[in-house]
């Protein structure tokens, strides 16, 4: 009785002791798991944090061969897969071109392909039995997980590829279908920044022809002609679209132009007009002018604001021409000399054409004057002429060295205007002379004016005989000389006419 | 007068990921580096990395082996790909390795290799010892290298290890990657003292106790005279079918050490992990010898002691430091101390209480690897360890 008692004490005891140990083994099993489930959550933590940085970098990568390096290396980050593809479509339906790789030690080029091989609208796991991994032998792959690609319209156009090599399976963790959502967003989020990246390239290139063309446009139509005229763009203008405005318009004329081509023939002379324009077309920008018109040897430049501006480009332009003969003279080249007449007032500013070709242009009366003022310079040896409408305009006067020459009627006005000549860009001896003479050629013109022609001359010749070379000067002798054997009939005025253009 | 820099990177190419571990412990003074140890885990592409340094310290031999993770005085990580370095400047160093270390020649080879570091340089006062983590006798290794240098040079280092897969481990050389290697690099730097610590912060379980009734060398093949493997296992909790990759963490036992050794260790046992198991699954081996009559214990771990544990580690080392400030650490962390037990948070922790104490704020070039085992001296003997944490500082002697 003790005997049987005592027998299934001690296989009670036993089996509480098996029961015990199984206990104390259970308790380690679960602080194992315990441990492995805290690592998953440490990992799919460091995975989101990889997708993120992901997606924030994804927004400067400069280049697509940049763009598909971090890919890559975010898959592989946040992954930890052993290698990675991105494969693109090519023009043969049946290959894969490689545009990037990751772990390869011999990348691979173009890859054989169909699209039974993998599922076009969905990321799966192959291994190294299913058919793409077996056409892809080469990559030796155990193991693959690949999500497609697709462009702006949805369209199947390449995928992205991760996976395990033969060699490496045994410690590369297994790609498992718990993978599968979170490479899909990270696949997804590429193809949407890449097609992101694609339509900004797309607006970027298209601002680019923009810009180009605008700049293009720009050049037969000034901005300031598309501002003046309140019209956003060159679509807007039409024909007949103009305003009136008050300008001042400087227009200059290479002299001896004609001559000059003769000798330099066509592409010679184009030549040298386009060096010559490249110097001055600065100077009016700078003075926030603009070109409206060239016509032939000469332009005609539009300065919206004060007269001052007008008159600061002429010297600036004289300034820089100057610089240019000096370099076009140690080419052995002639210099080029032009005039420079500038007027102010009212003008219509337009477009002109018949509706398939329009070109912008100026109308009236300020305009003809400017270049009869020009036309001037010739006749008084001067570099640069302006008109009393200009000089009303002037703000500050004071600041330029100024001399009236003559008040002269041009042909087709009937008003006079004085004119005036800008002695700025004067070579230094001859306005000082001018500065020296200039009371002598104020009282010479003051007698001239009321038709005293001999004390006038008398004037004119004192000052020629201190500034032989002041052209004006001696055309008032020649003027009062004139007057003197043949004086004026019908009443004097103190006016010029001028009868030619 | 040798000189430490250290760097570590998680870029996932391993040409810059070396790149980056150069540029942050050498800045632009790479080209007279004459040392790098390197650390990395199993995803780097190891031939990129090595090449990657050749190129960037041409002049400097390069030694290091695998991990499942990598510390640097950033922190730590066990990414699939990370990689840390130890740059050393300075002459007084000598490398000696050798490929083909099993745990069946571990003594001879050992000695090998060390008969060539000897003869390279005779004031080695340090070794340090990388070595294959899986095939591999921890204690004929030491034996090896003992039988030429003598038991008073501290031999420190680690085994190599994979990330926990338990399938293959990495050392290098140079350009030379090994699955079976041996590398020691000596310290000949006579201005140079170690301080060590070395902890596991396991405890026995109670009623867990097994003796090995049969063993070969360091293959058991009975625990109580039944078969070990599934004798460990109905312990554990887990089938007999179950991989040691997979009950690592909670498979270590314990042998009971000597009293002067444990007190200087502040654990009563030395832990031994398994890495392989027979194919029938009725047998297993360690990395070290198993004398037939050895009393194991089944341990588990005690996150108090570990931290606890750590504490006291560290209070003794900066005690030996009196003031000083270490040159640079050498750091070997079980690989079953990093994510198999802890979680990011308590990883970061516990890495903060080793280096804050022993750096105190300051730059102090670090390099560490999670291996399989350690090779770390208790009470100036040396000894092979699993499971522990052992930081092995190298401080300027105060008359230097």
């Amino acid at each position: 009785m003790t005997d049987l008692t005592n027998k299934r004490s001690y296989e009670e005891l036993q089996a509480i002791c098996e029961r015990l140990e199984a206990e104390s083994g259970r308790h380690l099993v679960i602080q194992r798991d315990l441990s492995r489930t805290k690592d998953r959550l440490d990992r799919e933590l460091m995975r989101f944090k990889a997708i993120q940085k992901y997606i924030s970098d994804g927004l400067e990568v400069a280049n697509v061969a940049d763009f598909n390096v971090l890919t890559l290396e975010s898959i592989i980050e946040a992954f930890e897969f052993e290698v990675a593809l991105v494969l693109r479509t090519t023009n043969d339906p049946s290959s894969l071109v490689a545009a990037g790789e990751f772990g390869f030690d011999d990348p691979p080029g173009l890859l054989p392909f169909s699209i039974d091989w993998i599922d076009p609208a969905e990321t799966r796991i192959f291994d190294a039995s299913d058919a793409l991994l077996e056409n892809w032998r080469e990559l030796q792959l155990a193991q693959a997980i690949v999500s497609p690609l697709t462009d702006k319209s949805g369209n199947f156009n390449g995928a992205v590829l991760a996976g395990i090599t033969l060699e490496s399976a045994d410690f590369f963790e297994p790609i498992t279908e718990e993978h599968k959502s979170a490479f899909s967003v990270l696949v997804q989020q590429a193809s949407a920044l890449w097609t992101n990246r694609e339509l900004n390239e797309d607006i970027k290139s298209h601002n680019e022809r923009l810009v180009d063309l605008t700049s293009s446009y720009s050049r037969f139509v000034p901005f300031q002609f598309l501002e003046l005229l309140n019209r956003e763009s060159i679509e807007e203008i039409g024909a007949g679209d103009a305003a009136g405005l008050e300008m001042n318009v400087l227009f200059a004329d290479i002299r001896g132009f004609t001559t000059m081509s003769e000798k330099l023939g066509p592409q010679g002379a184009f030549a040298m007009l386009n060096e010559f324009l490249a110097v001055v077309e600065p100077a009016i920008e700078q003075e926030n002018g603009f070109v409206n018109q060239y016509q032939g040897d000469a332009i005609m430049a539009l300065f919206p604001g004060d007269a001052d501006a007008a008159l600061r480009c002429a010297v600036t332009m004289l300034k820089e021409t100057q610089a240019l003969n000096v370099r076009r003279k140690s080419r052995g080249e002639d210099e080029i000399r032009f005039g420079i007449g500038i007027t102010s007032g009212p003008l219509m500013l337009g477009a002109i054409g018949g509706g398939q070709r329009l070109e912008s242009n100026v109308v009236g009366d300020t305009a003809n004057l400017s270049a009869r003022t020009e036309s001037m310079t010739k006749l008084f040896g001067a570099q640069i002429l302006f008109t009393s409408h200009t000089m009303e305009r002037l703000i500050d006067p004071g600041k330029f060295e100024i001399r009236e020459l003559d008040q002269v009627v041009v042909v087709g006005r009937e008003t006079a205007v004085t004119v005036y000549e800008l002695m700025d860009m004067n070579a230094p001896d001859l306005k000082t002379q001018k500065q020296q003479i200039q009371a002598q050629f104020e009282k010479g013109l003051e007698h001239y004016r009321i038709g005293e022609f001999l004390p006038a001359c008398k004037r004119f010749e004192a000052c020629v005989a201190l500034a032989p070379d002041d052209q004006a000067a001696a055309l008032y002798i020649e003027r009062c000389r004139g007057f003197v054997e043949n004086p004026p009939v019908g009443g004097w005025n103190g006016l010029t006419v001028l009868g030619q253009k | 007068m040798l000189k430490f820099y250290s760097g570590l990177s998680t870029a996932v190419n391993s040409k810059q990921a070396a790149a980056e571990c150069i540029e942050l412990a050498l800045g632009d003074g790479a080209a007279d580096c004459n040392l790098l140890v390197i650390h990395s885990t199993v995803g780097h592409n190891f031939a990129q990395a090595l090449a990657a340094a050749k190129a960037a310290c041409p002049e400097a031999q390069i030694v290091g082996c695998s991990g499942a993770g990598v510390i640097g005085r950033e922190g730590v990580s066990e990414n699939m790909r990370a990689m840390a370095m130890m740059a050393v400047k300075g002459t007084e160093l000598s490398v000696a390795a050798a490929d083909g270390l099993k745990s069946e020649n571990s003594m001879s080879v050992a000695q090998g290799v060390a008969g060539e570091l000897k003869a390279a340089s005779d004031n080695i006062s340090i070794i340090y010892c990388l070595t294959s983590g899986l095939d591999v006798r921890g204690d004929e290794v030491i034996a090896g290298i003992e039988s030429v240098f003598g038991p008073d040079i501290p031999i420190i280092g680690a085994t190599a290890a994979d990330n926990g897969k338990a399938a293959r481990t990495f050392q290098f050389h140079n350009d030379q990657v090994m699955e079976d290697g041996i590398v020691l690099v000596g310290f000949a730097d006579p201005t140079l003292e170690l301080v060590l610590g070395v902890h596991h912060g396991s405890v026995p379980m109670e009623g867990m106790a097994m003796e090995v009734t049969k063993s070969e060398a360091n293959r058991i093949l009975e625990l109580d005279g039944k078969p070990a493997w599934p004798a460990l296992m109905s312990k554990v909790g887990l089938p007999v079918e179950t991989p040691p990759a997979e009950c690592m963490g909670i498979s270590g036992l314990g042998i009971g050490l000597e009293t002067p050794e444990r007190e200087a260790y502040d654990n009563p046992q030395v832990l031994r992990a398994t890495f392989e198991v027979s194919e029938d699954n009725q047998t297993f081996s360690w990395p070290t010898t198993c004398p037939q009559g050895s009393k194991v214990v089944l341990m588990q771990r005690d996150e108090d002691l570990i931290f606890d544990g750590v504490d006291r580690m560290t209070s003794r080392m900066n005690e030996a430091f009196d003031g000083r400030k270490p040159e640079a650490v050498f750091h070997a962390d079980c690989m079953a101390r990093g994510r198999l037990t802890f979680d990011r948070v308590l990883k970061d922790e516990i890495m903060a209480k080793i280096q804050h104490p022993i750096c105190g704020g300051e730059k102090v070039p670090w390099l560490g690897v999670y291996g399989y085992s350690e090779y770390a001296p208790i009470a100036g003997r040396n000894e092979f360890h699993s499971f522990t944490t052992s930081v092995f500082s190298l401080v300027r002697k105060a008359d230097a």
